[in-house]
């Protein structure tokens, strides 16, 4: 009705204003929306690299057989070779050289005799809800010549009535469990448990 | 590294849980500030409704604390946000959500709704409060004046156009304000309704339950901040407008309790997946937060007793206190939903097979202590506000005037 | 001013400023006054601008494009042997505690007569009291009972196809990747926690170190350079299979053709690619 008067002072002032705030939103939005954010969709597309650049902790057994030939030839022939080197031996990163110190060598933990106790029943001790190896024996297949590889399952054992507390290293070579032996005396090893390098 | 996992698990709150629960629900990732964070919403859109009431549906008898409300209003909504921050674990990039909002979510358009309700309250109070700025910019002779004059934009113009114009742009915004307020906190119930993780929020009935517990809250809260106000400031308590609020709040709360109860007997007797786990929850720890205290005494109570006050026709005195008793009632009752429906959606497992029960510490950023110190700063910013805009007179001048005429 | 390219819908004609001079209009000055305007920008709505990078993406050796993972789990042949939920902490760097992990496994008894399995996770109490530092393990708590049922049933992430946590996450510090991976930007996220909660298969949690939301990223550091998540490169048993879902003779084809396979709460609609088989109707 009063179109063709003059709005008032504080009017255009305050519409102004809300004008000012509106570019000034805007421009700050644009300014700082950050360089690869809706390149690829509704994120940061550096992140990506980001994320993908973290050296790996677990190396794989190719990686271990680049030195350790002979184990790698025993482990890969025997009954333990879907147990890749690092379930027991822990992740690889860092070894063979210290990432802090390039001029030392950083040696992998390895399971001493007694940890065997602990380590190989993580697998081997009998439990509720583990399937048991089926068949019980490695079938022989006549067509391949070979032994059927297990379906699933593992051979279980009831710790104390397995070994009456002698280390699981003590008759099983960990690399090639089967054929049992006998050793005299425990292996010589180093006394700490296989943990994870906690550097990332 | 291992010290700084240590550290770690010094600082966060592992649950308790019988049953069956996934590893990671074991801490609790929203508590007790995102129990007040709708509260505090709630109370903004309740204070809002009444101000409308006045303002846009032409109640008068709501006129006493139709510009009250607006400054409660504001006062409650600029700590809302403060509850979200400082639960973030980043506060420092809570801005992300607005540089690029995600269009599917409904936490970054909740930023855009709540900074654009801020903006038209702020608008809503110039407005209302413009006259009483232009003479205080002239008249005030304290330290208030250079905020004042700034106030005014540089223009004292006081005149009929002025006024019709700031008349078209009070109503304008009163009316905007209306489905903003009331969207901002449906809003809110859609934050927790649209999630289908958790059957407990997962519900279409939530915005609106909240919603109407909003208003009720909202009324409530005005109720007794006007009461105790009128008490420090030596007035009389306007008894008429205290009945328009009863009536209110009756009316609501009767609408509120229906859609809770709604809400809560479907999800019973629709029965699905998990029921066992939602029964054994009900009858233990939610039984005297969700039975007794949020149904039964926080709002079947005071139905009943605004029921007998409206039928009885209650006055004087006796409306007061009953008044007050029922509001506080409420406010209590809209706590305890509150924190039945953040707390109690997440002790509820979502594997349905199992229930955490949460104890909220008192120390901490995410204790009780917290919650108090962000529940009451609203009333400081009332107080502080209200220094500068008296929403107990008419206008300034008038005021002045009376007071220089007493003398 | 960085990239406007990207972001066309930002610019407003700068010279709207140019009338405004006054220095002392401040009425709207305030944290939450920087809100408002945004409302009508998010309306436009942002633009993608593919302009293609020159090389691949993400890493030089790596072309998201040409590929699309995917994951099974073979619930008959878990042990239980937890090497998988030591490996992926000791690979990611999640803490080592009972509230924190990308991967768990459930353990599911059904007691001879029992309408409903008992569950419990390498989390649980009792567990944890047997396990060592990188040696946890489930308790034999059943041995003296009369079992039915039983099996183990390994949990993580689904890297679902429509993401609950990419869908309410409000800055898009989650996201899903071109070849399938849900991730999480670590410099982005502002730690409101909606994506854990939003999460049906608690697959999320927050990191208190980093005061961010995080989850698995089926180790895409690693899946980027040619290896298989840690998780699958340390199962003694093949339990876990990865692959390349566009490669016909990856492993998760195989297992996809070979199997009839289900995904867990398929009602929620997030149509998980982690697929299993050997699970039960309790298994959720």
């Amino acid at each position: 009705m009063e179109e063709h008067t003059e709005m008032p002072k504080h009017i255009v002032r305050l519409s102004l204003l809300l004008v000012v705030f509106l570019v000034v939103a805007f421009s700050a939005k644009a300014y700082f929306t950050v360089d690869s954010f809706y390149k690829y969709g509704h994120y940061r597309a550096n992140s990506v690299p980001d994320i993908a650049a973290p050296d790996p902790a677990y190396r794989g057994p190719a990686y271990c057989a680049l030195c350790h030939v002979d184990r790698h030839t025993q482990w890969s022939s025997a009954g333990h070779k879907t147990v890749k080197c690092e379930v027991c031996h822990g992740p690889a990163r860092g070894h063979p050289i210290d990432p802090n110190d390039p001029n030392k060598t950083a040696k992998l933990p390895r399971p001493t005799a007694e940890y065997t106790k602990t380590l190989c029943t993580l697998c081997h001790m009998q439990l509720t809800a583990r399937p048991q190896r089926d068949p019980p024996q490695q079938p022989w297949d006549p067509a391949i010549g070979k032994s059927v590889p297990w379906n699933k399952g593992v051979s279980q054992v009831i710790p104390d009535e397995h070994s009456a507390g002698q280390p699981c290293l003590f008759c099983h070579d960990p690399h090639q469990p089967k054929p049992i032996r006998i050793k005299e005396e425990p292996a010589q090893v180093a006394q700490t448990p296989p943990s994870s390098p906690d550097k990332h | 590294m291992e010290a700084v996992h240590a550290a770690a698990e010094a600082i966060y709150h592992v649950t308790p849980y019988t049953g069956y629960v996934y590893p990671n629900e074991t801490v609790v990732p929203w508590s007790i500030l995102i129990v007040i964070y709708p509260y505090l919403t709630g109370l903004v859109a309740g204070a809002f409704t009444v101000s409308s009431l006045f303002h846009v549906f032409g109640i008068e008898r709501f006129r006493p604390v139709a510009r009250f409300a607006l400054i409660a209003a504001l006062c409650f909504m600029v700590v809302v946000p403060v509850t979200l921050l400082s639960h973030l674990g980043h506060p420092e990039r809570a801005f992300n959500a607005m540089i690029t909002p995600h269009t599917t979510s409904a936490m970054a358009i909740f930023g855009y709704v709540a900074g654009f309700y801020v903006i038209l309250l702020m608008l809503e109070i110039w407005f209302m409060f413009r006259e009483d700025i232009v003479y205080n910019a002239q008249n005030d002779r304290s330290w208030k004046r250079p905020i004042y004059r700034l106030m005014t934009l540089g223009s004292y113009e006081i005149n009929d156009k002025t006024r019709h114009y700031d008349h078209k742009w009070l109503l304008t915004l009163a009316i905007i304000g209306i489905p903003a307020s009331h969207g901002l906190h449906g809003y809110v119930g859609f934050v927790f309704g649209s999630l289908k993780s958790r059957d407990w929020w997962s519900s279409d009935l939530m915005p609106a339950i909240f919603l109407f517990s909003a208003i009720v809250s909202g009324v409530s809260v005005l109720i007794i901040l006007y009461m105790i106000v009128s008490l420090v400031r030596r007035v009389k308590i306007d008894e008429d407008c205290i009945k328009g609020m009863v009536l209110a709040l009756w009316g609501f709360l009767m609408f509120t309790v229906l859609l809770e109860g709604v809400e809560f007997f479907a999800l019973m007797y629709r029965a699905r997946e998990g029921i066992d786990i939602i029964r054994e929850y009900k009858s233990g720890p939610l039984f005297w937060r969700f039975a007794i205290m949020q149904i039964g005494i926080g709002a079947v109570l005071p139905v009943i007793i605004m029921s007998l006050m409206v039928y009885f026709k209650t006055s004087g005195r006796k409306l007061m206190v009953g008044a007050f008793i029922c509001a506080a009632l409420v406010l209590t009752s809209v706590i305890f939903m509150r924190y039945n429906v953040v707390i109690g959606g997440q002790e509820i497992s979502k594997t349905m097979k199992g229930l955490l029960s949460y104890e909220v510490p008192f120390f901490g950023q995410e204790g009780w202590m917290a919650a108090i110190i962000l529940l009451s700063t609203p009333l400081v910013f009332m107080y502080v506000l209200t220094r500068f805009f008296n929403p107990w007179i008419e206008s300034a001048k008038s005021h002045a005037e009376a007071l220089a005429h007493a003398k | 001013m960085n990239k406007m390219s990207d972001t066309p819908d930002n610019t407003l004609p700068e010279g709207q400023d140019a009338g405004d001079t006054s220095g002392r209009r401040r009425f709207l000055a305030g944290a939450g006054a920087a809100c408002a305007s945004a409302a009508l920008i998010s309306v436009l709505g942002p633009a993608v601008a593919k302009d293609g990078p020159s090389g691949s993406f993400p890493t030089a050796d790596f072309d998201w494009e040409k590929h699309n993972w995917g994951y099974g789990i073979d619930a008959n042949k878990c042990i239980g042997c937890l090497r998988c939920v030591d490996a992926c902490k000791n690979e990611n760097g999640v803490a080592k505690d009972a509230n924190h992990f990308r991967t768990w496994v459930e353990r599911y008894v059904y007691l001879e007569g029992a309408k409903r399995p008992l569950i419990d996770s390498q989390s649980h109490p009792d567990n944890i009291a047997v396990s060592a530092p990188n040696a946890s393990r489930f308790d034999d708590r059943y041995k003296n009972e009369k079992v039915e049922k039983a099996f183990f049933v390994p949990k993580m992430c689904n890297h679902c196809e429509n993401p609950s946590c990419v869908q309410v996450c409000p800055t898009g510090a989650t996201f899903k990747t071109k070849d399938g991976a849900v991730l999480v930007d670590k410099e982005y996220c502002i730690g409101c926690q909606y994506c854990v909660q939003a999460c049906p298969y608690g697959a999320r949690y927050f990191n208190e170190i980093e005061r961010r939301a995080d989850k698995c990223t089926w180790c895409y550091h690693r899946i980027s350079k040619g290896m298989n998540p840690a998780c699958v490169e340390i199962c003694p048993v093949g339990a876990r299979v990865f692959g390349d879902m566009n490669d016909k003779n990856s492993p998760i084809s195989q297992f996809l053709k070979d199997n009839r396979v289900l995904s867990l709460k398929p009602e929620m609609g997030n149509r998980p690619t982690c697929y299993y088989i050997g699970i039960d109707k309790e298994v959720s």
